[in-house]
């Protein structure tokens, strides 16, 4: 866009548009933007280069060679390991402010210090499974997000205990929990609030945004203790609290596709409620009853309650201006969710048939603000939640045939009734 | 200034660490090795792919499946001391299981509970030296040998483990009285 605009610049001053200054402004304007656009290759390709090498370097070291003495090998297990050091001591001493060489000295390092490790592992046969493997790596590359300001760092990080509680908390067996992770979550987040502060719009910044929540996805599943009934209110509970923190006033200011809270936590709530607004969990659950007294033995039990009451916080906190009209549907889903799973212990039929209701909801308010907002985008999503929920239906077989085809009709009629009607109104207001 | 010597000084304490980790286990792995007990273990077969380890030899032992007398006693998760002691062919057997430290005297290894079967009153232990790492083009060759060995009765396989004070280092593994590299590398030749 911009190598348009400063096409066009001469046809704007030739036709009086815009003064000679003007059109100098604006070209170094956008001369000045394309500075950092550079930068940011230079950076992408060092994190890249000292990866591929890294992984490279692993490769090499995993071959295992069985010609050279025990000696050696161990020799050689620290060269990765020294030379990503020596390139982050030069970083700190002599290039502290240059992103490029900050984050590719960290990346060599993060892999460095795994390949020495899992060399020295391999040479002498070590007990190592891959979740203790990987837990150590991690602690030992921790502290370089914060002393090399690293933001690679901080992803790679992120990304290795998701992986490591993922190895430990569900493939594992005997499976073991997966504690250190949480513990480890906090440790990375101060470095992540603080990207925030400094650069609210920069890249590495809105990788955080995406990782984040999908770690916690990924990783909430690891507090189960077999009793997944209770699982899934607690993930609509996350999920709402997703969906809460994307709606706080600065990530909302981002573009859409940056806001990796708001769109997990939509996708994460709706596609449970759908799953919900099946028979069989309900069933499941009513077996269940004589579970009921002991709930507060269960842990899922405790994980629900503290994310429904954080969330609960969440969402006062958001409010506090008493801006309760700017309230979206999905804010508060996880709240209703949890009065319904709670009723489902008695009354299976009564939830099952609330979650369908809950589902029309959120979808009826959501055409509604499309409408309001005259945006078609919220519209057809809203659509699109009653869509799934009559599809989900389809499968239900005591239904009859002609209700759930009359549903799928007035479903069909709306879409296009809907839409006809905001491309009207549109053109009748350019008018 | 400060700050810069402050994050100097805590960058070098981190290198110390990230060093002083790959280089106590070589040290400890030595220590085994040279004044450890050798044990023979007879393993028994199996095999996967570690993607951040190269090729190795996954093995399983006859002495992991354990029949203790207080079959009830033994908790059914967790790591638990397995104290060491020698059948009448010289091969490793295990002499019995608990979770407090072992007296002075007595070799152990700390090792993890598998799964315990009520009916045969057996507790399934998963022993901590079940990688024997290869070169890449030897691992697979390896593998068939231990299988082709394990499957004729006549020969004896075993795993040569360094134990002491609890720590234990895998030095060999033994197909009928020879190395595996080298039974490798004769059918390489």
């Amino acid at each position: 866009m911009a190598n348009d605009i400063l096409k066009a610049l001469p046809e704007l001053v030739e036709a009086g548009l815009i003064s000679t200054q003007k059109a100098e402004d604006i070209r170094l304007y956008y001369e000045a933007k394309k500075q950092p656009a550079q930068n940011r290759l230079l950076v992408i390709f060092s994190i890249l280069g000292a990866i591929l090498v890294g992984l490279g370097i692993i490769l090499i070291i995993a071959h295992n060679w069985d010609d050279l003495s025990r000696t050696i090998k161990s020799v050689f297990a620290f060269i990765p390991l020294l030379i990503g050091q020596a390139a982050c001591a030069y970083v700190i001493l002599r290039k502290p402010e240059n992103t490029a060489w900050k984050e590719g000295a960290s990346a060599f390092l993060i892999f460095g210090v795994g390949a020495s490790i899992s060399l020295i592992s391999q040479i002498y046969n070590i007990e190592g499974d891959l979740g203790g493997f990987m837990l150590l790596w991690m602690l030992l590359i921790a502290p370089l997000m914060y002393l090399m300001k690293s933001s690679i760092s901080s992803l790679l990080f992120l990304a290795g205990i998701t992986y490591y509680a993922t190895i430990v908390g569900y493939d594992q067996y005997p499976s073991e929990n997966a504690w250190p992770y949480w513990g480890l979550l906090l440790v990375g987040l101060p470095y992540y609030l603080n990207l925030i502060k400094t650069q609210p719009e920069g890249n590495f910044t809105r990788f955080h945004h995406w990782l984040y929540p999908l770690s916690l996805t990924i990783c909430l599943g690891i507090w189960s203790d077999g009793l997944e009934e209770w699982m899934l209110p607690a993930y609509i509970a996350m999920f709402g609290c997703l969906y809460i923190i994307g709606n706080l006033p600065y990530f909302k200011s981002l573009k859409g596709i940056n806001n990796g809270y708001l769109i997990i936590g939509a996708l994460g709530s709706m596609s449970l409620l759908i799953t919900l607004s099946f028979d069989w969990f309900w069933e499941d659950l009513s077996r269940m009853t004589e579970g009921l007294g002991y709930f507060y033995t269960v842990q899922e039990f405790w994980l629900l309650a503290a994310l429904s009451v954080f969330g609960l916080g969440l969402l006062l906190w958001s409010k506090r201006r008493g801006n309760w009209r700017e309230i979206r549907p999905l804010e508060i889903v996880f709240l209703l969710v949890l009065l319904v799973f709670l009723l489902g212990f008695q009354a299976p039929l009564a939830s099952r048939i609330l979650i369908s209701i809950i589902i029309l909801g959120t979808g009826l308010f959501t055409i509604l603000e499309g409408a309001r907002k005259d945006h078609l985008g919220i519209l057809n999503y809203g659509l699109l939640i009653i869509t799934s929920l009559i599809v989900a239906r389809f499968f239900d077989q005591e239904i009859s045939f002609v209700i759930r085809g009359i549903m799928f009709v007035v479903v069909g009629i709306s879409f296009f009734t809907a839409n006809y009607l905001m491309i009207k109104k549109r053109k009748q207001d350019a008018v | 200034m400060q700050y810069k010597s402050i994050k100097i000084g805590l960058f070098v304490l981190l290198a110390l660490v990230q060093l002083y980790i790959p280089a106590n286990m070589i040290w400890q792995q030595q220590k085994t090795i040279t004044q450890g007990k050798a044990y023979r273990f007879e393993t028994a077969p199996v095999d996967p792919n570690d993607p951040f380890r190269g090729k190795y030899i996954t093995l399983r032992f006859t002495a992991e499946d354990y029949s203790p007398e207080d079959w009830d006693a033994i908790p059914s998760r967790g790591k638990i001391n397995v104290l060491l002691g020698e059948d009448e062919n010289g091969l490793a057997k295990v002499i019995g299981l608990q979770s407090s430290e072992p007296e002075a005297g007595v070799d152990y290894f700390k090792a993890e509970i598998g799964y315990k079967n009520k009916s045969r009153q057996i507790v399934s232990l998963y022993f901590p030296f079940d990688k024997f790492y290869m070169e890449e083009s030897k691992a697979y060759e390896a593998e068939l040998a231990h299988r082709r060995a394990r499957r004729d009765s006549s020969q004896l396989t075993y795993a040569l483990v360094m134990v002491r004070d609890g720590e234990t280092a895998l030095e060999d593994v033994i197909i009928d009285g020879v190395s595996i590299k080298e039974v490798v590398e004769s059918v390489q030749d």
